[in-house]
């Protein structure tokens, strides 16, 4: 059995946390999370026939950084102002950097969190942590998700919605003959 | 079929149809967070249930290589035995008996099993860079740098796109450490 090679393409974002570094790629049928570590690489893969939905809300993170750079902003320039000398031109500069971080942090806009759902799981996507990337992501994706999975028009879609929401049992959609039979795990029936 | 409703993520409580699939941000309308949900067709897909393996019950019919008295539906595309439906992995369109599927994933041939790799080229390049920080121990790290860049040569690397500038850094910084070693112990011979 030769080994795959599967091409993979990099979605904008990073996400990161203390120990991990969080990157999304776009394969031929399912997306990648790769969270690297430094020496190691751990991957999720969600198929584009599974995924159920990807839901996106706004955060308030990207406030608290842009009050908390802000804040070291004028509390540099204050100092700067109070000094003369070498000192003013030091904390001019230090001044001048929290200003660029608080620039940048600004500029990239509103931040997200931004989740992918399959019938097995709920999953984070923290390289998409800013709402006008997400939504990027998300209208580059969805074509492709849509084309992997059975054809249903918006309105169809609305009014399933609306159905579930209702409690009542929407027609269900079973996969066509010689298909492989999906043996993930499914919501409560009803 | 489901009964869960499509949610907000922020509050939980159920959304309409219409504030999904919108394509951008609108507000929650109990929690007036500012949401978008993207919801797609397998939300309402329902399990089809996996198929029995048949009993042979006339003579002549091939049977599962794994199990005699059942009847085979398809042949493996790694070893070409004979597989009834129970036995038949359908893995992306190949059809694959479990033992083709084990070894696959255990000598890395099936990628899309793999969920854990290790990047020996970016520890050989830590390996060479960070003991310079104490640079006695580079006489000792040195070598493993070489030997994990080496290796890295023949070992997998990541799954995504990656270049080999790691791996050549650090087959130029450790010898270079090395060659400082020689220099350094020939200078102290010639001293004593």
């Amino acid at each position: 059995m030769p080994a795959e090679n599967i091409s993979y393409r990099r979605l904008p974002g990073t996400g990161s946390s203390a120990f991990e570094q969080v990157k999304l790629y776009q394969g031929p049928d399912h997306l990648l999370l790769v969270a690297s570590s430094g020496y190691n690489e751990n991957y999720k893969r969600f198929y584009f026939r599974d995924i159920q939905a990807i839901t996106v809300r706004a955060s308030a993170r990207g406030k608290v950084w842009n009050a908390i750079w802000g804040l070291l902003t004028l509390s540099a320039a204050a100092i700067a102002l109070q000094v003369g000398g070498v000192a003013f031109v030091v904390w001019s500069i230090i001044a001048g950097i929290f200003f660029i971080l608080l620039a940048v942090h600004f500029a990239f806009g509103p931040t997200c969190i931004c989740q992918i759902q399959t019938a097995v799981q709920t999953r984070p996507l923290p390289s998409l942590n800013r709402l006008r990337r997400a939504r990027k992501v998300i209208a580059r994706l969805r074509p492709i998700i849509e084309g992997a999975q059975e054809p249903m028009s918006s309105s169809e879609l609305s009014q399933r919605i609306d159905e579930t929401r209702r409690g009542a049992a929407p027609s269900p959609v079973v996969s066509p003959p010689g298909t492989s039979p999906d043996l993930s795990l499914q919501p409560p029936t009803a | 079929m489901t009964s869960v409703a499509v949610a907000c993520p922020h509050c939980r409580s159920s959304l309409p149809g219409a504030l999904c699939n919108t394509g951008a941000p609108t507000d929650c309308p109990v929690c007036d967070t500012a949401i978008q949900v993207e919801v797609f067709p397998a939300f309402f897909k329902v399990a089809s249930a996996s198929a029995a393996a048949e009993t042979i019950i006339d003579e002549g019919v091939s049977s599962c290589f794994y199990h005699e008295q059942k009847k085979a539906v398809v042949h493996c595309d790694g070893c070409g035995r004979f597989l009834c439906a129970l036995c038949n992995l359908d893995f992306n369109g190949r059809h694959l008996c479990p033992a083709c599927l084990q070894s696959g994933k255990k000598k890395g041939q099936i990628q899309q099993l793999e969920n854990r790799r290790t990047l020996y080229d970016s520890a050989a390049l830590t390996t060479a860079l960070a003991p310079m920080l104490f640079f006695p121990v580079t006489l000792i790290t040195a070598p493993i740098a070489i030997y994990l860049a080496i290796i890295s040569f023949w070992r997998p690397s990541s799954v995504v796109p990656r270049s080999r500038i790691r791996t050549y850094l650090a087959l130029i910084i450790a010898p270079l450490q090395l060659v400082g070693w020689v220099f350094i112990f020939y200078n102290m011979a010639q001293a004593s």
